[in-house]
């Protein structure tokens, strides 16, 4: 620039420019520089010559100057808009031309991505958002705690709650709601339908509201108001063809008729259950039916969800409510000194089910992984044609930062196309796991995928994309084009970099893959160990049908044991039926709570075991077939009026009195006031087999003890659901109008106490076959691609004289060497991961030696036979045709 | 018609003051009052668009005045119809020149 001293602008004013000017694409830079240096140069001079160069004509210029700057940047944008444009036009044309690449590329980063995906939307509902409540994670469940007795946990009574609902600061709701069974008649066979009572301020928590009709008001909870219910999705469905007039409605049961007001959304769950009907909760606390109760009518128990306020911590929260519950309880209250606990929706769910989802999430995480590096390595693979292509485009001017965006632009292309596949892969993965998961965890129905499920994909899909983008392209664009076209001339040593990049990104697949085989094989053979446990009782061809004997026409207990007295009796004369009893429960589902044990002659501050108790009918053994050690069984004297008797199961017998024998001796719980005699000693049982309890179990007498909720559980001598319409009539001879609430045959009760673990064996052993099949690709991609680079030199030896074996051998040795790095490094990263999936386990440690050899062996087997492949063409290559191969 | 560019208010104005002779940057800046972040990137469009193009002044003539030679912009063809059709809109841009003297602040 050629400027004159005077005519010179001020320094300012060029340092602005100077400024500006860099962020001006540099193709366009001098231009523009030499434009506004020109204007202001020129206009300096005009000023300097008017003599009007005063400290407003400064103003002026110094704010043209700050226009400048945006000329500058909306220059640079227009320019990486552009490029943006060019990039994605050039990277779609490539991506179609390859199409090999693009749809093999595309399929794993689509597999991975949706299995993320699925497992994220689990995770999201179940653990990080679990209820359908406002402030959900500040909601907690309220359940009162025996302090000596840890987990032993029951729902406050009423009165305690409406104290609590009164008076309490740290809450911003406190919600009561309890469970019952409704008997619904009029419409075919009598059916029992399973209802939650609500208060109607529960739904001014919710957040999902009736998808048809109305709410519950205050109203409705008042005494004598006119019945009304809010019936299920499932129940509009199945019993009113999802009739949208079904509004106003009549729902008949045994002693009232009800009110349809409104349709509940099928999302709708409140402790991870579904109910069929949602009532109103009176205001009125009527007296306990509950099954907790069995040996006592207290008062009514209410469950609890409340929402914590915001700055208030759960355990000032605790404390407020254990001071308001000792002054609510009166006296004479069952459970005194109980204290209070809040118990978070993740506890609820079970600590079991949350580790299994995070175990599951890491398993697809390491599928992500496995996708990313097989993707990088085809990518490599593909850059090395291109590496010519892009060696020239260097030599000829282009930025390397230009040439990283384009090749991350068709990274970021194939995992945005591998997003919105995996996006539907997810879902349909997700249906799948729903449809099939949910009877065993009954959180997942409300499961779906929401806005931020998609916005995860969305995530992972550009994380994936930068990630098996970004190595290769820095790569690439390293070349220098001396070496491309040096390496051209003499392809037999041709890319070691690359190639020393691909060994590692394989040996890092194998090496997921192993951890992820050790997982699921480790999983197989506790869950193959569980099948085989002895849990004491003989589960073959039992059935139990529950019933629920209504209040009205069975209110007495005299009442209740002629029903059951008549039922067993007839359906005891089926020809199929072996043996049939009545009882409160059959393992696995034992029966009601019992209590804490006090021996008699024993000090009463002694802690002993709370137990589960189980009311039974003389034959209850035989239909078990849990063998009796000592003493006798019940008979028909034990029954109303006669001296209390129990039959306790040999570990809790052996607790009790270790050194002599049970039979004869009395005991009593905490609450009882007569003593029982112990007369017989049965086996020990497992309600599970992966059940940890103790297995202190009592049995009372179901003639001395009747009780209107019990089960008629049967033995046959050929399939139970074979008889199955035969022992419903049997019942139904005896009252017509009462509902079997739910039939199961034992085998099934088993199977669903593993059926979670069943469903994660499934999850995780799905995941690792992708895993694996991902990381055979990986390698049989690299070793292709070693054969196709050493063409050359594979035709030099075999004109040399080499045989075919010694061909395949170098082959397979070079996948060998990388295999048994990957399991080596594998193994170390398994014990690592392993110890997460110690608590899931059953009768296998995470070091078990079978498991780790025996994946290991199968992954060699895998990845050698990967290998086999691209071995075997190369010993078929023809010398002649390999030497010319440039 | 479509130009490639919006026929705003500062559009016309610039393609108007274009068409009187203002033909450099600062220029056209004093004589619609435009700040120069709107002029430039608006002459930048339009050059894209083709309403104009843009050329060096002459060696020549900035070295005998002893400075940098300016770059001036021209209406092409298509930028003369974009003005007419803006001046529909606009008819003030027409007036706004007609009494202001056309040498203005250019000497060259």
């Amino acid at each position: 620039m050629r400027d004159k001293k005077g005519k010179s602008p001020g320094r300012i004013y060029r340092f602005l420019i100077s400024l500006a000017s860099l962020v001006v694409p540099r193709g366009q830079r001098a231009d523009w520089k030499q434009e506004w240096n020109a204007e202001l140069i020129y206009r300096w001079s005009l000023l300097n010559k008017w003599r009007t160069l005063n400290m407003k004509s400064r103003f002026d210029l110094f704010n043209r100057c700050r226009g400048a700057f945006r000329d500058a940047g909306l220059l640079q944008l227009h320019q990486l808009r552009e490029g943006f444009f060019k990039d994605v036009q050039y990277g779609c044309r490539l991506l179609i031309k390859h199409r090999g690449f693009t749809v093999v590329s595309v399929l794993t980063l689509a597999l991975a991505i949706g299995a993320n995906t699925a497992i994220f939307s689990v995770v999201y509902h179940l653990i990080l958002n679990p209820l359908n409540i406002k402030n959900g994670n500040r909601a907690v469940y309220v359940w009162r705690a025996n302090p000596k007795q840890r987990g032993m946990m029951i729902a406050p009574t009423a009165d305690i709650v409406e104290k609590w609902r009164q008076d309490a600061k740290s809450f911003d709701a406190i919600e009561p709601y309890t469970s019952d069974a409704i008997n619904i008649v009029g419409q075919g066979e009598p059916e029992s339908l399973a209802a939650y009572l609500i208060a109607p301020t529960m739904f001014d928590i919710l957040t999902e509201m009736p998808r048809l009709g109305r709410p519950f008001t205050g109203e409705d909870a008042k005494p004598g108001a006119q019945p009304v219910v809010i019936i299920s999705d499932n129940v509009w469905k199945s019993h009113f063809g999802a009739d949208r007039a079904v509004l106003g409605r009549q729902l008949t049961t045994t002693d009232k008729s009800y009110t349809i007001v409104g349709v509940m959304s099928s999302k709708f769950q409140l402790d991870g259950r579904h109910p069929d009907l949602w009532l109103p909760l009176p205001k009125e606390p009527e007296t306990n039916t509950s099954a907790l109760s069995f040996r006592s009518s207290g008062p009514a128990l209410r469950s609890v969800v409340a929402i914590l306020k915001k700055d208030v911590s759960p355990d000032k929260a605790k404390a407020e409510l254990d001071v308001l519950s000792v002054q609510a309880e009166r006296p004479d209250a069952p459970f005194k000194g109980w204290t209070t606990s809040l118990v978070t929706p993740l506890d609820y769910l079970g600590s079991d089910v949350a580790q299994a989802l995070y175990i599951l999430f890491a398993a697809v995480g390491f599928v992500l992984l496995i996708a990313c590096a097989n993707v990088a390595n085809l990518m490599l693979a593909r850059n090395t044609v291109r590496a010519k292509e892009v060696a020239i485009r260097t030599a000829l001017g282009a930025a390397r930062i230009r040439l990283v965006r384009q090749l991350l632009t068709e990274t970021l292309l194939l995992a945005a196309v591998g997003g919105i596949l995996g996006v539907m892969i997810g879902y349909a993965g997700l249906n799948v796991i729903i449809t099939y998961g949910k009877t065993q965890i009954p959180q997942l129905a409300q499961v779906s995928m929401n806005a931020v499920a998609l916005g995860f994909a969305f995530g992972i899909s550009l994380l994936t994309g930068l990630l098996c983008g970004f190595l290769p392209s820095l790569n690439a664009s390293k070349a220098n084009l001396n070496d491309i076209l040096k390496e051209a001339g003499q392809s037999a040593s041709a890319g070691i970099r690359h190639n020393r990049i691909r060994n590692l990104l394989t040996i890092a697949e194998i090496a997921l893959s192993l951890v992820l085989l050790v997982a699921a094989g480790l999983m197989t053979r506790s869950f193959i160990r569980l099948q085989n446990v002895d849990l004491g009782f003989d589960t073959t061809n039992t059935i139990s049908l529950s019933l629920a004997l209504p209040k009205s026409r069975y209110d007495t207990k005299p009442q209740q044991i002629q029903f059951f007295q008549q039922a067993v009796d007839r359906i005891r004369h089926i020809p199929q039926v072996e043996v049939a009893e009545v009882s409160s429960g059959i393992p696995p589902e034992t029966g009601v709570m019992g209590g804490q044990l006090e021996v008699e002659g024993r000090n009463s501050g002694e802690k002993l075991p709370s137990i589960a108790a189980t009311i039974a009918g003389p034959d209850y053994f035989k239909v078990t077939r849990i063998p009796l050690v000592q003493g006798r069984v019940f008979n028909e004297k034990d029954q109303i009026g006669s001296d209390s008797v129990a039959i306790l199961s040999e570990a809790l017998a052996r607790q009790c009195w270790p050194d002599e024998s049970a039979v004869g001796k009395r005991f009593r719980f905490s609450e009882d006031k007569q003593w029982t005699t112990v007369v017989g000693v049965a086996g020990t049982i497992k309600t599970s087999p992966v059940g940890t309890g103790k297995g202190f179990y009592v049995y009372f007498p179901y003639y001395q003890s009747p009780f209107p909720f019990a089960r008629i559980i049967v033995r046959t001598k050929t399939d139970p659901m074979a008889v199955l319409q035969s022992l419903k009539a049997q019942i139904w001879a005896v009252d017509p109008n009462l509902p079997i609430t739910s039939i199961k045959t034992v085998d099934q009760m088993i199977a669903s106490t593993m059926a979670d673990r069943q469903l994660n064996l499934i999850l995780l052993s799905i995941f690792t076959v992708i895993a694996v099949v991902m990381a055979s690709v990986g390698i049989y991609g690299v070793m292709s691609y070693s054969v196709s680079q050493r063409r050359q030199e594979i035709g030099i030896r075999v004109a040399l004289g080499a045989q075919n074996a010694d061909i395949m051998r170098s082959i397979l040795g070079h996948g060998l060497v990388l295999t048994l790095i990957g399991i080596v490094l594998g193994l170390g990263a398994s014990a690592a991961f392993s110890r997460f999936l110690a608590n899931l386990l059953f009768g296998v440690r995470t070091t078990d030696a079978t498991t780790l050899v025996g994946v290991s062996g199968l992954l060699l087997i895998v990845a050698l036979s990967a290998c086999y492949i691209p071995a075997r063409r190369a010993t078929k290559l023809d010398p002649l045709t390999a030497l010319r191969y440039e | 018609m479509g130009y490639g560019v919006n026929l705003s208010a500062s559009t016309a104005m610039i393609l108007q003051a274009l068409a009187n002779g203002y033909q450099y940057g600062f220029d056209v800046m004093d004589i619609t009052g435009l700040p120069s972040g709107t002029v430039y990137p608006a002459l930048r469009r339009f050059e894209e668009a083709g309403l104009v193009r843009s050329k060096w002044e002459k060696e020549k003539v900035a070295e005998a005045e002893q400075r940098p030679p300016r770059r001036y912009y021209e209406l092409t063809k298509l930028g003369n119809d974009a003005l007419r059709e803006a001046v529909k809109r606009y008819h003030f841009v027409e007036s706004m020149f007609t009494s202001l003297n056309k040498s203005g602040l250019s000497e060259s």
